[in-house]
Formats: structure tokens, C-alpha cells, sequence
């Protein structure tokens, strides 16, 4: 026997709540545009978490022990909500009709976070740039293109579809992605991870003292540029494409699991190889070139 | 027999909240406010506590977890090539995916594990089209009877995820037409697997929007 | 892989296996730890040594109890450790469930209309309230409230019998009605203070 009617009421009243300012505008027009703006105080070492289906989303570091949030959602069809919970922002876009065009299901969201706050970012379609964020950052998308600048941290970016660029990177990255193509440039991370499917990939950045960098792709181009003053160990195989290298490598001093005669490989050692370098393709180009 | 007091009425509120009414409480609640109020007030707890949820580990908890149990001997450290094909799986895949995804990914990990044991050409292609057989079957069983009826609202992703399904199953034609014609190419057989848990994971994603569009 | 295969290779040593046991329970050990000590990274401290225990020990599983009530009620020792380690005050609730003697009704406290919480709970408020339960209280309710185990279950986990859990959960739910209502009047006391400012800097 159920005799908690109050509660169920309880559950409108609380959705109406949430709905805000959309329920007033629901009977002026099927599409109002809203401009929502909100702001929370943070302790040090914040959580921000944003859950936005279509959208460009923005995120800057800024120097306030504060999390801004400027959102302009294109439609009433989209459930918007920001709330706090301890040292955790949760932002939360939701389509509430299975009829929505993709413009009805925008928003844009840009959000001023401190240095170092903890990102974990879905944002499927759209684009997604963060810049100056030293904070662990968790980044998932399906279309929605990333791009990371002076970021640093432990970087997650997995995509579909989207392409991946890293600029001034540190830290620790993994990429995935199905057919995005992944660009690393000006890196300083000390372990980079990262395989596309069908995407190209290229790589320009510092190989640090037991460093470890791997690319893999199925088809497409592998690119990586060095310096003749770098020093690493490089391990590149190709199982039908090319691998062509302008490094003057000394032979490895031992020898490596990839080696196969199904193969084209390349082993050796530039300089002192303290860094590792692996690079692996199905049916792509590898090409290992010296900076211009 | 006397009205029950509130007092009386509190000593029933637990096995209450459990579904468990005697007359005369029912009766005292009709008629006492505050105790409404109680139980009302103990109800919607119970509920707000259901929407808390679960929250998903950064993905640097499992790098501390891998790292600790290779050091520890726990596990072989075999390197990269042994953790390769959960590189896509960075991303725990939601219970929503199903006991058919697991079963799929399931078949990649065996056909990595089990091949490696072969030691004949004629052995490694039959006992990978054995173990790619089933996968196949499984893959498109799923695909067809259970992913393409989900269509989140995102026109935008439901495009994509359709289009790279179609790069990936590409991918895994090449893999296997690769595999037959060399069979002791283990770095196609790796690839190969990879393709497979990369489409399950991609049939995984489109299963989660569809069922939970975002 | 099916969790029986995971175990079962993981405890020959398979690092995929390892890998598929944490992905299938990962979500509902961390969200456990979280709203236990509502700390992010002390949460993922405490879920790396959950698991850590767990691949430790997993040769000695041998199926006596469901897997997943053996990795909870490990997460859960791991999680009161800490908590006792840190000496979390253990208050009692006799004296605020206890009932007017005189007029046999509840205390003044409870079912007071205008602060009755029907509408007004929310998941930061009630978050915030059960981070101020004593640990015993807040596994069970987390257990049982958050994550939907049953009684037979977390009287399994916590190692207590099925009544007990029960009766703590029941106490535990009493307590946060305690401190929700404290919240309410609290924020109700803010409203009108602010009120009373505004309207004194326009008159």
C-alpha cells in the first residue's frame, strides 16, 4: 500500500524547481534561447564536471578560488542545470525531447575554473577547448572536436570521430579515438599513449629523459619530429605501409618483440636512448623527420 | 481498545518503511498530522537517497591500481602489448552495455591469450576463425537486433557513431583477411582483436545514448 | 569477460582479467567510498587499497559468497578504517528519538508543518547531512539508500544481523530528518534576516 502521495507530489514540485525559468518561458514560444550565469566558490583542488550533448564548450583557467559558468542554451527542449556539492560543480545539459534539431539542442557553455581543478568533460558534439588548466582532465566526445592548451595533469581525451590537438601539453595523455586525427605539438608530457583508427597522427614535442611516447594507428599517417640533440630509443613497425626515418640510429642493444618478417620495422638508438619511442601502423606511413 | 499514540505509532515507523502496515497504525496515520509529516518527511529521504548515484574513478585510479599490482609481482608485466586491447576501455563501459558486449569482448581477449599458444600455421588460422566465429555472430546479433533500434537525440552523434561502425567493421575485414593470408603475423592477430573490442565499444556507446540520451 | 572467468583468470595472474574485475565493479566501490568520506581523492586512496586488497587476496576467493559481497564488505573495513583512524565522533540518537513522556507525541521536533521536508530535499543538502552521520550509520544508509543493497546483503557486508541493519538504517534516516531540518531552519532564519537588511537600507 502506497500512502506517500505527498511524496510523489514532492517530485513535481522539485522538477519544477529545476526547470525554472523554462517552465515560464514554455508557454511563449516552442524555442526561447536562455542565457544562464552562475557562480560557486571553491576550495582548493575542485571537481568540475560537465555533461553537455551538443554545444562549444569553453573552459579557462582564471585566478579566483571560483567556478563561473556562462551557458547560452539555444532552446526550452534542453534541461540545463548547474549545482555544487562540497568542492564539486556538476553541470548537466539534457535533451528532454527525442524530436530536437541539433540547433534546439545547443549550448554553449563557457566556464572560468581555478588552475588546478579536476575536469571530467562529456561533450558529444560541438567542440571543446581548454586552456591553462593544470588539473586532471577527463575529456570524452563523440563529434565534438578537443583541443587542450598549456594543460597539464593526467589528460584523458577519448573521442569517436573528433579530432584530438594538443598544444604545450605536460604530464601524463592518453588519447583514443576511432577516426579523429591526433596532433601533439610543443609537448612536454613524460608518457604519451595514443591510437587512432583511422586518423593521422603527428608528434612534435620534447622526448624527456625515460620518457615514453606511443602511437599507433590502423591506416593514416604517423608523423614524428626530432631534434638531433634528442635522445631516444625507437621501436617503429609497419605491417603493410612504409616506415621512413631521417634519424641517425645505432643498432638496439637488444632485440624487440615487433621484429617479424611480416613486418617493415625500424630499431635503433639516437644518442643515449633515454627516451622510448614507440610507433606502430597497420597499413600507414611512419615517418620519423628532423625538425626544419 | 485505546487510540494508538504517536509514541506507540513511532515503534512501527521502521518495519512501516518496509512495507509492513498493521490496521492500527494505519488507522492512527490517517489521523494524526505530525506523524504524516514523519513519514513523509522519512520517505523522501529514502527517494533523494536513490538519485545520489554512482560517480565514475578518474581513470588515473586504475594507472595507480595497474602499476601497484606489476610491482607487486601480481601480475605479469608484460608491458604494453599485454594491456593493448583494453587501451579503448579507458572508459569502464556502463552495465547497460550487456552480458552480450562481455561475451564479445570476452572472444578478443581469448583469441589473444589462446593463439599465442599455437605453434602451426594450420593450428593458428583454425583456431582463429574458431574463436572470431562466434565474436562475429555476436557482434552483428547485437548489432542488428539491439543498437540499431536505439537512436539518442543527437542527430549529429547517431550520424558518427553510424559511420565509424562502418570504418571499423572495414577495419576488421581487413584485420581478418590479414590474419588468414598470415596467420602467424601476431601483430595483425593484435590488431585484429583490437578492432573487435573497438567495435564493441562502440556498440556500447550507441547502446548507452540510446538508452540514456543525453 | 564474464566475472567468473575474470576471477578465475585473475587468479592465475591474467592482466586483462584484473582489469575486466575492475571495470565491472569500480563505479559502485568508488561511489561508495565517496559518499562515505565525501573527499575525492581520499575516495580514490581508499579505492586503489579496495582493490589493491581484493587482487591481493583474490586466490583465496573461493566462491563462498557472491564476489560482489565480498569486494563491498572489503571496500566497506577499508573505508570504517579510515574513519576510525581519524576518530569520527560517534553520537547517539537515543534522546532525540525518544518520545515526549508526558503527552506520549513525537518531540516538538518532528512533523512540524511549515519545516516538513516533502519538496525541499535536495542531493547537495542531503549529501551534506550524510556526511555528518557517524560511520556505521552512513555505510548502512549509503549501502541500502544510495546503492540499493538489501538488508540480507549489507547484514552480509557490514557482518551484522539482518534486524540490525534494519534498525540502523531506520536510526540513520531519523538523523538525517535531525540535521535536514536543522539545515531548513537555518536557511528560513538567512531568508529573513535578509529580508529584514533589505528592507532596513530602503527605509
Amino acid at each position: 500500500m502506497n500512502l506517500f502521495q505527498p511524496v510523489l507530489g514532492s517530485r513535481i514540485v522539485k522538477t519544477t524547481t529545476v526547470f525554472g525559468a523554462m517552465l515560464l518561458c514554455a508557454g511563449n514560444s516552442v524555442a526561447s534561447p536562455r542565457h544562464v550565469e552562475r557562480r560557486f566558490k571553491v576550495d582548493a583542488h575542485p571537481i568540475v564536471t560537465i555533461h553537455n550533448p551538443n554545444g562549444v564548450l569553453t573552459v579557462k583557467a582564471w585566478s579566483r578560488p571560483e567556478v563561473k559558468l556562462v551557458a547560452d542554451i539555444q532552446s526550452d527542449k534542453v534541461d540545463f542545470d548547474a549545482e555544487q556539492s562540497g568542492n564539486r560543480v556538476e553541470v548537466n545539459a539534457r535533451a528532454v525531447s527525442s524530436s530536437i534539431s541539433p540547433e534546439e539542442l545547443r549550448a554553449d557553455l563557457e566556464i572560468f575554473v581555478p588552475e588546478d581543478t579536476e575536469l571530467q568533460i562529456h561533450n558529444d558534439s560541438g567542440s571543446v577547448d581548454v586552456a591553462d588548466v593544470m588539473g586532471d582532465m577527463a575529456v570524452d566526445t563523440i563529434a565534438a572536436g578537443v583541443a587542450l592548451e598549456d594543460a597539464a595533469g593526467y589528460l584523458t581525451i577519448k573521442t569517436v570521430a573528433g579530432s584530438i590537438q594538443c598544444v604545450r601539453c605536460a604530464g601524463r595523455l592518453e588519447i583514443t579515438s576511432v577516426s579523429g586525427n591526433v596532433k601533439l605539438l610543443e609537448m612536454r608530457s613524460y608518457n604519451v599513449r595514443a591510437q587512432t583508427w583511422a586518423g593521422d597522427m603527428f608528434f612534435d614535442g620534447e622526448f624527456l629523459p625515460n620518457g615514453t611516447y606511443r602511437l599507433k594507428n590502423y591506416s593514416g599517417l604517423i608523423e614524428v619530429r626530432f631534434s638531433p640533440a634528442d635522445s631516444f630509443d625507437l621501436s617503429a613497425t609497419s605491417v603493410r605501409g612504409k616506415v621512413d626515418s631521417q634519424a641517425n640510429l645505432a643498432p638496439p642493444a637488444h632485440s624487440r618483440g615487433y621484429e617479424s618478417k611480416f613486418s617493415h620495422s625500424l630499431f635503433g638508438v639516437l644518442n643515449q636512448g633515454k627516451a622510448k619511442v614507440e610507433l606502430v601502423s597497420f597499413d600507414g606511413t611512419i615517418n620519423i623527420h628532423k625538425r626544419d | 481498545m485505546p487510540a494508538m499514540q504517536c509514541s506507540d505509532f513511532q515503534d512501527h515507523l521502521e518495519p512501516w518503511m518496509e512495507g509492513q502496515c498493521p490496521p492500527e497504525a494505519e488507522a492512527h496515520f490517517r489521523t494524526c498530522g505530525n506523524c504524516r509529516g514523519l513519514l513523509a518527511d522519512l520517505e523522501e529521504i529514502r527517494l533523494t537517497g536513490r538519485t545520489l548515484g554512482e560517480v565514475e574513478p578518474p581513470p588515473r585510479v586504475w594507472s595507480a591500481i595497474r602499476e601497484q599490482i606489476e610491482e607487486e609481482g601480481l601480475v605479469g608485466a608484460r608491458g604494453w602489448r599485454n594491456w593493448l586491447p583494453s587501451i579503448g576501455m579507458v572508459w569502464p563501459r556502463p552495465a547497460v552495455a550487456g552480458a552480450t558486449l562481455v561475451v564479445l569482448i570476452a572472444g578478443a581477449f581469448l583469441l589473444g591469450i589462446e593463439a599465442r599458444n599455437y605453434n602451426n600455421a594450420q593450428r593458428w588460422t583454425q583456431g582463429t576463425e574458431a574463436a572470431t566465429r562466434p565474436i562475429q555472430t555476436n557482434l552483428g546479433n547485437f548489432e542488428l537486433h539491439e543498437v540499431s533500434a536505439l537512436h539518442g537525440p543527437n542527430q549529429v552523434v547517431n550520424a558518427s557513431f553510424q559511420k565509424n561502425l562502418q570504418i571499423v567493421d572495414k577495419y576488421i575485414a581487413m584485420c581478418e583477411k590479414s590474419v588468414r593470408e598470415e596467420p602467424e603475423n601476431e601483430l595483425a592477430r593484435d590488431y585484429l582483436y583490437g578492432a573487435y573490442q573497438q567495435k564493441a565499444d562502440l556498440l556500447a556507446e550507441m547502446s548507452e545514448r540510446g538508452e540514456n540520451p543525453q | 569477460m564474464p566475472e567468473a572467468e575474470a576471477i578465475r583468470r585473475a587468479q592465475q595472474g591474467d592482466a586483462a582479467a584484473f582489469e575486466r574485475i575492475y571495470q565491472l565493479h569500480s563505479r559502485r566501490v568508488y561511489s561508495l567510498c565517496l559518499r562515505m568520506v565525501s573527499n575525492t581523492a581520499e575516495a580514490e586512496d581508499l579505492t586503489q587499497e579496495a582493490f589493491l586488497q581484493l587482487f591481493r587476496k583474490i586466490s583465496s576467493f573461493r566462491g563462498e559468497s557472491a564476489f560482489s559481497t565480498w569486494l563491498h564488505r572489503l571496500s566497506v573495513n577499508v573505508v570504517l578504517m579510515k574513519l576510525r583512524k581519524k576518530r569520527m565522533p560517534e553520537t547517539s540518537l537515543e534522546e532525540t528519538t525518544d518520545p515526549d513522556e508526558e503527552t506520549g507525541g513525537p518531540r516538538r521536533d518532528f512533523g512540524v508543518a511549515d519545516l516538513q521536508l516533502t519538496g525541499s530535499v535536495d542531493r547537495v543538502n542531503l549529501q551534506r547531512a550524510v556526511e555528518q552521520l557517524p560511520p556505521g550509520y552512513r555505510a548502512i544508509f549509503v549501502l541500502h539508500d544510495v546503492q540499493g543493497y538489501e538488508h540480507n546483503e549489507i547484514a552480509e557486508i557490514m557482518g551484522c544481523s539482518i534486524g540490525n541493519s534494519k534498525s540502523q538504517l531506520h536510526k540513520a534516516r531519523m538523523r538525517l530528518r535531525e540535521l535536514l531540518h536543522e539545515t531548513l531552519r537555518n536557511q528560513a532564519r538567512e531568508q529573513r534576516q535578509a529580508v529584514k537588511s533589505e528592507a532596513a537600507g530602503e527605509g
